[in-house]
């Protein structure tokens, strides 16, 4: 059974296509990859997927059970863990409490007994600040356990929010462009972090990167998303060489220069094909003009 | 969301100090024989006052006192909302009052005893403010204030006047016997006002307040984490209203009669200004200022033969002004180092206090 099935989506925002017909499934203890330029549908898919947009067709499953219309705190507590592209994070709070905040839905006493403050609530406000201490010793943020939010730099708040999301004890870890913000070697740091997560926590992982080194390393297979459209999908090599989405990047690229292409020993034969692919080529690359007016 | 502009938050936050007096003195940092006698000192001095001294002076300065205690309850309900929730209540005296009524009505007219109304009182408030809870639900920000501020004013206008309330002449609310002095009224409101500190400390500390300072932050944030947010914007309307019904119930047996006159707008502006002034989220700073608010202009007029509430209105305004300019954490971040000290820990000022929260997200 698929953790995550989601089957046929699309969704439009008055007359943007955001996503058509987008059907995507992940295995359990697979590390799926979702790529593609910026205005894609990576984020959108991501939001249709954890209930903060209702998907104007299709349906998406959550461990065999259809939560299309579960509302957002539902999915999340049922093992949905997500992480924002703007870092979502309580950012007034502390790490460690945000932590513990995260662990809401596993929390054993009522609201009630909570204000008055029984015994039984004491020792378990302990017990959630010791497991809060497990999951940032876990991912070496320990340390920063005391400090508050808003003053970390980006590329930690970006940790410290995947270890907020590990706390609310996920089935499947949903990460947006968990390396941005970091330099290369945090980026590889990550990847080792999210192998380790999977080996030691058995997580089935979806994530948004834009970092290629870091996707082919760690992903099982790979989607990617263009105009709201699913170009192509498979094993992460074959993703990152096939024509059309080298093509879709190398638009990209002429515009922002955020490309596949600085994956350095694969990188010459795919440019080259992309340069000299005329079926799919011309054709994506006079669409960027309209998309870019349409985005403005 | 974020209703009011709610004054900067962390820095009158009182999550930072230490849990309790006494309690863990922490690695390395406790202090010393020296410094516990200080604080032991400290403590005992601030109990002569706030709980020997009124007893020793005429009766009428224990009537004054409870009556700014009551307040300070009143105050910290509706820190609740703009402290804790982020939400806004311009109607405050309209649940206040409610409280109030219905508190007297219970004993009055029900024949119910003093404790009954004392449970009638606070459920009412909780229900009143509940109703407003659901109106805030759709309708946020400037809209909703001016909904609380109508709502205050109609509760006057129609509600106070009832016949069941006595039709605007007000309704007689006796005191049981065991608080039949102001002295013993007093010591009465400052237990509540104790219980009503256990409960939001408590509740701050817990599941509860921890959600609705999340959904007050970032909606979508809180709910990724698994919170129902709308769930818990109510549970801090019914808390808020519990508070609040409360210091109205006191409100009513303290001066042995509740009459829709006395319950108009200022007292909503005077918790408002008392709220922001003191501190949102911090309990003490809330707390001190709302009694001294009401009590210094109290003994100046005796002095000066002012009329109080114009002073203390008069004053609010420009220590509102003067707060949002200087201390966005108001009173509580000015006394912090205080309260830090007497606390068990070092007398200084902490490091994150200029914190300023974010405004309101755009798309997750
Ligand atoms: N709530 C919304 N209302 C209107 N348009 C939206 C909304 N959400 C997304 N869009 C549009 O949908 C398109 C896809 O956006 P999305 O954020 O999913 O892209 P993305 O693939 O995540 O890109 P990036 O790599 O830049 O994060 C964009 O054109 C965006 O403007
Ligand atoms: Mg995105």
């Amino acid at each position: 059974m698929a953790v995550l099935d989601v089957d046929s989506v699309s969704i439009r925002f008055g007359g943007l296509q955001a996503l058509s017909d987008v059907s995507v499934r992940v295995q359990e203890w697979e590390i799926v990859g979702l790529i593609g330029p910026n205005g894609a549908g990576k984020t959108t898919l991501f939001n249709c997927i954890t209930g903060f947009y209702r998907p104007n067709e299709g349906r998406v499953r959550f461990l065999g059970r259809d939560v299309t219309d579960v509302p957002i705190h539902e999915r999340a507590a049922s093992g949905m863990g997500r992480t924002f592209q703007q870092v979502g994070l309580v950012k007034g709070a502390t790490v460690i409490e945000n932590l513990i905040t995260a662990q809401h839905a596993k929390v054993a006493y009522d609201d009630l007994s909570g204000i008055v403050g029984t015994p039984a609530v004491w020792r378990h406000e302990r017990e959630l600040r010791d497991r809060a201490m497990q999951i940032l010793e876990l991912v070496d943020l320990a340390d920063l356990a005391d400090r508050r939010v808003a003053g970390l730099p980006y590329g930690t708040m970006k940790n410290v929010e995947m270890a907020a999301v590990l706390a609310t004890d996920p089935e499947i870890l949903m990460l947006d462009e968990p390396s941005s913000g970091m330099g290369p070697e945090e980026a590889h740091e990550l990847g080792d972090t999210l192998l380790r997560l999977r080996r030691e926590l058995g997580l089935t992982i979806l994530m948004i990167e834009h970092h290629v080194p870091l996707v082919v390393r760690v992903c099982d297979h790979v989607y990617c998303l263009n105009f709201g459209q699913l170009l192509t999908e498979g094993p992460p090599e074959d993703v990152r060489n096939h024509p059309e989405v080298v093509t879709a990047y190398l638009g990209e690229e002429a515009e922002e220069g955020d490309a596949l292409a600085p994956a350095p020993p694969t990188s010459a034969p795919a440019a080259e094909g992309g340069g000299g692919d005329a079926p799919a080529g011309p054709g994506r690359r006079r669409r960027r003009p309209l998309r870019a007016g349409e985005a403005g | 969301m974020a209703v009011v502009e709610a004054p900067p938050g962390a820095a009158g936050d009182d999550r930072p100090d230490p849990e309790r007096p006494g309690t863990g003195t922490g690695a390395g940092g406790g202090p010393g024989g020296g410094g516990w006698a200080a604080r032991g000192l400290a403590w005992a001095g601030l109990a002569f006052v706030v709980v020997v001294l009124p007893l020793l002076l005429p009766q009428f300065h224990a009537f004054r006192w409870s009556e700014a205690v009551i307040l300070a309850i009143a105050a910290l309900s509706l820190n609740v909302l703009i402290g804790h929730a982020g939400q806004i209540s311009l109607g405050h005296q309209g649940f206040f009052g409610v409280g109030a009524f219905f508190a007297a009505y219970t004993v009055t007219v029900g024949g119910q005893s003093f404790w009954v109304a004392l449970v009638s009182g606070a459920l009412t408030g909780a229900v009143a403010s509940l109703l407003m809870g659901v109106v805030a639900l759709r309708i946020k920000g400037l809209y909703l204030a001016l909904v609380t501020l109508a709502y205050g004013r109609l509760a006057q206008e129609t509600l106070f006047n009832l016949p069941m309330f006595g039709r605007g002449a007000g309704v007689e609310a006796p005191r049981p016997d065991i608080l039949q002095t102001n002295r013993a009224f007093y010591l009465f409101c400052l237990l509540m006002l104790g219980v009503v500190l256990y409960l939001d400390w408590r509740f701050t500390r817990s599941k509860a307040g921890r959600a609705v300072s999340a959904a007050r932050e970032n909606e979508q944030v809180a709910s990724s984490y698994g919170i129902p947010v709308a769930r818990y914007k109510l549970l801090a309307f019914v808390l808020s209203g519990v508070f609040v019904g409360l210091a109205g119930t006191l409100y009513a047996f303290w001066n042995q009669r509740v009459a829709s006159q006395d319950l108009d707008f200022e007292l909503a502006l005077f918790l408002v200004i008392a709220t922001v002034v003191g501190g949102v989220r911090s309990r003490i700073g809330v707390v001190v200022f709302t009694t001294l608010f009401h009590l210094i202009p109290d003994y100046l007029s005796d002095t000066f033969g002012t009329s109080a509430p114009f002073l203390s209105l008069a004053a609010g305004a420009f220590l509102l002004v003067a707060i949002l300019v200087y201390a966005p954490g108001g009173v509580g971040q000015i006394i912090r180092p205080i309260t830090r000290w007497m606390g068990g820990g070092p007398f200084a000022r902490g490091d994150d206090e200029g914190f300023v929260e974010e405004g309101v997200r755009g798309r997750p």
